[in-house]
């Protein structure tokens, strides 16, 4: 027996309005918990007692008591960028870090560029084989006076990358980030504080801000901007809600 | 105490404003939804689209004024700084113009205080004293020590930087209390703030003050303290380290690391023999600085200690003074479980010359395979030159 054209109506109706209903509560629940994490992000913001002045940051640079850093940047085809960024890393303000780029088998000239740049050298280096990783190809010192080690390895992704970078770390702490990532220059400084503040402290994270449509001069931001697209745009804002209001709130719970 | 106060002021806030929050979307929506009872999910959504809108309009409104007013105020100000400046300049030479000043401070009370913290930085001797007189019959004092005690972090510790430029007896008074403070970063600008100003008795109540702080605290404040190292050497240093607390003798034995200076301490050697293990490895750390003779002797031992950061803060020492005579036990640390252990001893052997880069030739031939490479790769920094400047 056919359904009548009424019931196939009201079937219709109650579908209809039951995706309503559905998509207003998905709505309603998502903007409500964000609204609570920014008023409780806002609150915690406003009770933090502040990092340090210019004045302390110099002070804590000149002391003896903080622990070397090594930085790791795992870095796929990166060819583009990766003079700036290794140089904008040397260049950070910290008494006592290296920095130690995972080449994980780029297929461009990624290599090639920090050896010519950087003069480096096949280093004895070895890794200790702590944690599993491809196969490493060679090690790479800079003949210069600096704190550059590159790793050239096997391609297999971030986290084996990482593994390779930590068996090659030789510092008290390691710092992960992107090849293409811009730090701050007192980035170092203020990360390291939490761990001089309360010795439980395993591993802290930084804020992360988007660096589309700024400008970019040696490796530090000189000019901050929104990007010229519109979706960009909102990405950028929906990045800031993650990484800033994100953070901040669940930092604090 | 205090941390959870304040994470239970930050939840009850939000929880306020949350309600506030849920309470307008209800009533926003019963009155919609009872004019207009057909499209109820219509009034849903409308509810909250609305009073979303209000709420980020109100918002943008009121910082829209905000900043309006600061703007206002910080113009009207301008208006004023000639004057003050004037008559502060006037005033410290010599004339009294406190009658002609009191309306202008009366209306501009925060110009008043910026303009004259910016003079008592130029000025020094009978002046510097009459604009500190003059900051406490203004109020400038009384302002600071209020701003103090607010709620707001930043405007008490811009508070206590302003008391420590003042430097009159009632500044000094709130800068050693705020010693107690309860919030750490206060404690900071407040040590840093009392060494600016102060003498002796105020380096020796910082030093003390900073030996049962955080590390970062005691790194910050061990750099303020340089300068009055000969003066802390004498007393407070050795009263720390006779100490019955081993918290404090750490932090003293980290201080004096943390100076990097050659200073005679013979007492600091004692606790390289202590119990704790953190406490040798910061001691020999520390006694390259304080008793560096007496070190020498005790590194060969050292580099046999059965504790792994003891061994590296030995062999960093051995590195440090150049020590050919531990050359021995470093070889034998070349072959330590710990490879840092290892590394470091490596190092110290690869800064003793040709004696100590012999030694690690040879094992770069013959030793085992956890050797070999430790030893060829401080081999190769030091034929490199890196081991110079790293």
């Amino acid at each position: 027996m056919m359904p009548s054209l009424s019931s196939l109506f009201d079937l219709y109706y109650f579908l209809f309005n039951t995706f309503n209903y559905a998509i207003i509560a998905y709505v309603a629940a998502i903007n409500t918990v964000y609204f609570l994490m920014m008023i409780l992000g806002f609150f915690a913001v406003r009770q933090y007692r502040g990092g340090l002045s210019a004045v302390e940051m110099r002070s804590l640079f000149r002391s003896s008591l903080l622990p070397s850093v090594s930085i790791l940047a795992p870095a796929y085809n990166e060819s583009a960028t990766i003079r700036q960024s290794v140089r904008a890393m040397l260049g950070l303000n910290y008494p006592d870090h290296e920095v130690v780029v995972i080449n994980d088998g780029s297929k461009d000239d990624t290599l090639q560029i920090l050896i010519d740049e950087f003069h480096l050298y096949k280093s004895s280096r070895q890794s200790i084989a702590r944690l599993h990783s491809k196969p490493i190809r060679a090690v790479y010192e800079s003949r210069e006076p600096i704190r550059l080690v590159v790793i050239d390895k096997e391609n297999g992704g971030k986290s084996d990358s990482l593994n390779a970078g930590l068996n090659i770390a030789r510092s008290d702490l390691v710092a992960a980030i992107d090849a293409d990532s811009l730090l701050d220059s007192d980035a170092l400084l203020q990360v390291v504080r939490p761990f001089l503040t309360d010795p439980e402290i395993v591993a802290v994270g930084g804020i992360v801000r988007v660096a589309n449509g700024c400008r970019v001069e040696h490796g530090k931001v000189s000019r901050i901007a929104l990007p010229k697209s519109w979706l960009a745009r909102f990405q950028v804002v929906d990045l800031m809600l993650d990484f800033l209001v994100g953070s901040v709130c669940f930092c604090f719970l | 105490v205090n941390a959870k106060k304040d994470r239970a002021a930050v939840y009850a806030k939000t929880g306020a404003v949350a309600a506030v929050y849920v309470a307008l979307l209800w009533s926003v929506y019963q009155y919609s939804a009872i004019r207009w009872p057909a499209y109820s999910w219509f009034w849903v959504a409308a509810t909250f689209v609305g009073v979303q809108c209000a709420l980020t309009s109100t918002i943008l409104i009121g910082v829209y004024i905000h900043r309006s007013v600061v703007e206002i105020r910080r113009r009207r100000g301008l208006s004023a700084l000639y004057f003050l400046r004037q008559c502060i300049a006037s005033h410290a030479a010599g004339d009294d113009l406190r009658a002609e000043l009191a309306p202008t401070v009366k209306s501009f009370p925060s110009e008043f205080d910026a303009t004259l913290l910016e003079f008592l930085d130029g000025f020094r001797g009978t002046e510097r004293e009459r604009l500190v007189d003059l900051a406490a019959s203004m109020g400038t004092v009384d302002r600071n020590i209020r701003a103090y005690r607010s709620r707001n972090p930043a405007k008490r510790r811009n508070a206590l930087d302003a008391l420590a430029k003042i430097a009159s007896p009632e500044a000094r008074l709130t800068l050693e209390r705020a010693l107690d403070d309860p919030d750490e970063s206060l404690r900071l600008t407040a040590s840093r703030a009392l060494l600016s100003v102060g003498g002796r008795a105020e380096a020796e109540k910082v030093f003390a003050t900073s030996l049962l702080q955080a590390p970062v605290f005691r790194a910050l404040v061990a750099e303020d303290l340089r300068p009055f190292i000969l003066v802390l050497k004498e007393k407070a240093v050795p009263e720390a380290l006779r100490s019955n607390n081993l918290r404090e003798v750490l932090a003293t034995l980290d201080i004096i690391w943390s100076w990097g200076r050659v200073i005679d301490l013979p007492e600091a050697t004692a606790f390289v023999d202590s119990p704790d293990s953190v406490i040798r490895a910061v001691a020999i750390h520390a006694c390259r600085y304080a008793a560096p003779h007496t070190l020498s002797s005790m590194v060969p031992r050292c580099l046999e200690d059965p504790a792994p950061i003891v061994r590296r803060a030995a062999a960093e020492a051995a590195e440090r003074l150049v020590l050919a005579a531990a050359l021995p036990q470093l070889l034998q640390c070349l072959s330590d479980s710990d490879e840092r252990v290892a590394r470091s001893a490596a190092k110290a052997m690869s800064r003793m010359g040709a004696k100590g880069l012999n030694l690690l030739e040879v094992q770069v031939i013959e030793g085992s395979p956890h050797v070999a490479p430790v030893a060829l790769e401080a081999v190769e920094k030091a034929r490199l030159g890196r081991i110079d400047w790293e």
